[in-house]
């Protein structure tokens, strides 16, 4: 029946609605609404990446080396023989090979053709755990490297990759290494990568090895086998340091930033608002916020660990300050991909605002001081993935005009009468 | 006791039944909202205003006339409604809704009709926007402020009646204000460009109704021919609790005096003629609200006649037809809104013993126009009651 279909009558006449409410910007100092800040690192190992660096001097200082196992060679395969009949062939003779860098061509930091050196490992090393210094770093367990950065190598070979040509480089290898590389219970099998070409820094995407086979159903032919990787990782140096009195987000092992945030319960300004509700200071009640962030200010950090790709900031509450650094944490404030900032943010653009929002959560610590005067809770500021790429992302830390502000949208309404 | 026992159930089951009532008119807007009329669907056919009606009624404003008819009765009064508005600021459109003025029950006792009725007495439902600009981030943005008051003023009446002889019946009512009303503003940011959407802004105030009205009337059959009815109410101050998390604050209205005078005259059988008049003065209330309304004097008429002795498959189907004029107290402009209504109706019989109606429905449908210096409405608004006796 259509009369039972309700549609409420709507007038436009602005007189018929009580007395607009006023919406203002707040913007409250570091010192008004956080303290204790903390920069934790450690979070994640390089391995986890599943992508490789390489750099050397880069911004002066950076030198990284990629290193790679490859998986058991493949022990029998598909082979046409003399009479045009496929069958499989596990008679397989492995008379050389090259191993395949892919480079990301986005990520990587060069301007022009450099010079890869690719070696064989001879110290037995751990992917966990593997350093710059230290080839194994496990419980009861630290092996130093002999050298300093993964070495000494059997030098294999070097070439030249020019990223105007492609996005991969390769490495030829003869029979005698290709079968040193077969043994998958030496655990020192391994190839290093390093950059010979001075303030360069690459991201290594892929790396696989490609192996000429001989079958013996068809010795005239040769067949390339691809064996993938088993296990990257990559060490660097210098590690870097914390900052003094600064924000530090991302890198890997991945740091993290820590405050503790308590928002004011009254307000005592701007004078717009105190006009409007008759007199301050106004107690702020969750339902008048309509927006909070954390707004910070961009810096450019340690030229060797600048950002090429967009960074994701992620915000999430630390359950207990008092466990750090391995404090639990609560769910992100900031959704699935976080707040995306990107790269030009912390170089030729620094002192660019990022504001991160946090509104729910400033809601929810409003709502939850009934009975306590200002709560304080801890927030920790962290990328979104950990660890996510060498880079990490920089900002100011309080103590001058550049420092983290926390924006707020009020909206205060006036007490709503009848007519 | 059986029987009050079954009058109680079917006034539960039809309490149950019925929805809230809901908006039918911009005017709902104005000052305290729009006066509804708790009256059945044969008093709306014959443009009467709930007074002087031959026959048996549950009706408010008429508190002798159940003392005419010693038998258990009940009734209950749907009314949707279509309306075409069209404001002088060009917003023009059509709203429709449905609402449910009375619902009564009536059970003799000491010699005379004890009733109980929940009518309508204001409706309070309108919505509102307004779209302004506001400067964030160093940007103009448009925000949106949504404003919706919900609630209405209704009645519960508890009155007695009884005959004074055999042409003559006395009866009054005594009232509760019931109701409530809630203002709920919004604030929409949009799609203001900032990381995230902003979170609306929201705010409510409830307001509970209470008060006290008294109804005297009096009717007298003269002959078999005629039938003069009238009636007074006399209200207290209509008081407006807030609740306690309202920042609003508790309010009080001044309610007029409301007097009705009726008449029906059976010219020939099966010909009758009813002409009716309400007066209430509204004046004292303008210095209670606080936003310049026009407040105006109440002063309504109507006029109708029926035709009983029509039939439909052996049944009788009486037919009617009316006419009403009437001023609104209040008004969103400048002038006092007016109000005028043909309406046209039939009944229908489905018990009838010794020319009692047991159970039957009466209908009417009624095309009027409401206006004022800024709005005009034109709507069309169906009654439909329900009425069964002796059960």
């Amino acid at each position: 029946m259509a009369a039972c279909q309700e549609e409420s009558p709507t007038t436009l006449d602005a007189d018929l609605l009580p007395k607009e409410p006023i919406t203002i910007e707040i913007e409250l100092p570091w010192e008004d609404f956080a303290s204790d800040l903390e920069v934790f690192g450690g979070y994640g190992a390089p391995w986890e990446l599943g992508t490789g660096v390489v750099a050397n001097a880069f911004a002066g200082i950076l030198d990284a080396r990629t290193l790679v196992r490859f998986a058991a060679y493949p022990s029998v395969h598909q082979v046409r023989d003399t009479t045009g009949t496929t069958r499989p062939d596990s008679s397989l003779t492995f008379v050389g090979g090259r191993v395949v860098a892919f480079l990301d061509t986005i990520a990587s930091i060069t301007s022009g053709p450099v010079t890869l050196g690719l070696g064989a490992i001879q110290t037995r090393w751990d992917k966990r755990t593997v350093t710059w210094v230290a080839a194994v770093d496990t419980l009861n367990d630290l092996t130093p490297w002999p050298q300093p950065g993964a070495g000494p190598v059997n030098s294999i070979g070097t070439t030249v990759w020019d990223p105007a040509e492609g996005d991969s480089a390769w490495f030829e290898l003869d029979s005698v290494q290709v079968e040193a590389w077969a043994d998958t219970a030496d655990a020192s099998r391994g190839a290093r990568i390093e950059l010979l070409t001075e303030n360069t820094r690459l991201q290594v995407s892929r790396v696989v090895l490609r192996l000429d086979t001989r079958p013996s159903s068809n010795p005239d032919t040769l067949v390339v086998l691809s064996v993938q990787r088993d296990e990257i990782s990559f060490v660097y140096d210098p590690f870097p340091e914390p900052p003094a009195n600064g924000i530090r987000i991302g890198g890997v092992p991945a740091w993290r930033t820590v405050l503790n945030v308590k928002i004011p319960t009254h307000l005592d300004g701007p004078a717009e608002l105190c006009v409007a509700v008759g007199g301050c200071p106004m107690e702020l009640e969750p339902l008048q916020l309509n927006y909070a962030a954390i707004t910070l200010k961009s810096a450019r950090g340690e030229q060797a660990f600048q950002p090429t790709d967009s960074v994701g900031l992620d915000v999430r509450q630390v359950l207990r300050r008092d466990a750090l650094p391995k404090a639990p944490l609560g769910e992100s404030l900031t959704g699935l991909l976080g707040q995306r900032v990107g790269p030009d943010a912390f170089g030729v653009h620094a002192g660019t605002d990022i504001e991160i929002p946090i509104t729910a959560f400033v809601r929810n610590l409003l709502r939850d001081q009934d009975g306590v005067a200002n709560p304080t809770k801890t927030l920790a500021l962290l990328s979104v993935f950990e660890p996510i790429s060498i880079a990490y992302a920089s900002f100011h830390g309080p103590g001058d005009e550049n420092g983290p502000v926390l924006r707020l949208i009020v909206t205060v309404g006036r007490a709503m009468e009848l007519p | 006791m059986k029987q009050f026992v079954q009058s109680l159930v079917l006034a539960l089951v039809i309490s149950l039944v019925t929805t809230p009532s809901s908006a039918q008119s911009l005017f709902n807007a104005a000052g305290m909202g729009l006066p509804v009329e708790a009256i059945d669907g044969r008093a709306r056919a014959l443009g009467n205003l709930g007074i002087g009606l031959w026959g048996s009624g549950l009706l408010p404003g008429d508190p002798a006339a159940a003392g005419m008819f010693i038998a258990p009765t009940a009734v209950i009064v749907g009314q949707p409604s279509w309306v075409d508005y069209d404001h002088e600021s060009g917003n023009s459109g059509s709203i429709q809704g449905n609402r449910f003025p009375l619902l009564g029950v009536g059970y003799p006792a000491f010699s005379g009709m004890f009733t109980v009725s929940l009518s309508s007495f204001l409706d309070q439902h309108y919505k509102s926007q307004r779209s302004s600009q506001l400067h964030l981030r160093g940007e103009e943005s448009e925000v949106t402020d949504f404003f919706e008051q919900d609630g209405s003023i209704g009645s519960l009446n508890l009155g007695y009646s009884r005959p004074l002889g055999t042409s003559a019946a006395l009866g009054f009512n005594f009232g509760r204000y019931t109701g409530s009303v809630l203002r709920r503003l919004e604030r929409d940011f949009g799609t203001v460009s900032l990381p995230e959407i902003l979170e609306s802004y929201q705010t409510s105030s409830r307001w509970t109704y209470s008060g006290t009205s008294l109804t005297g009337g009096m009717a007298v059959n003269l002959g078999g021919v005629a039938r003069v009815a009238a009636s007074v109410t006399w209200s207290g101050d209509l008081n407006a609790t807030a609740s306690d998390e309202n920042q609003g604050m508790d309010r009080s209205f001044s309610m007029p005096m409301q007097y009705r005078l009726g008449t029906s005259i059976v010219l020939a059988p099966g010909l009758m003629i009813t002409a009716s008049a309400v007066q209430a003065d509204w004046a004292d209330i303008e210095g209670d609200l606080d936003t310049p309304t026009t407040v105006g004097s109440t002063s309504n008429i109507g006029v109708g006649v029926e035709l009983s002795r029509a039939s439909l498959f052996g049944l009788a189907v009486p037919i009617r037809f009316g006419y009403r004029t009437g001023k609104l107290p209040f008004s969103l402009g400048s002038s006092v809104a007016t109000e005028r209504i043909l309406s046209a109706g039939l009944g229908l019989s489905f018990s009838e013993v010794e020319d009692i109606v047991l159970g039957g429905a009466d209908l009417a449908i009624e095309r009027g126009r409401r206006s004022d210096s800024v709005l005009r409405e034109e709507f069309w608004r169906a009654t439909i009651s329900l009425r069964v006796s002796g059960y």
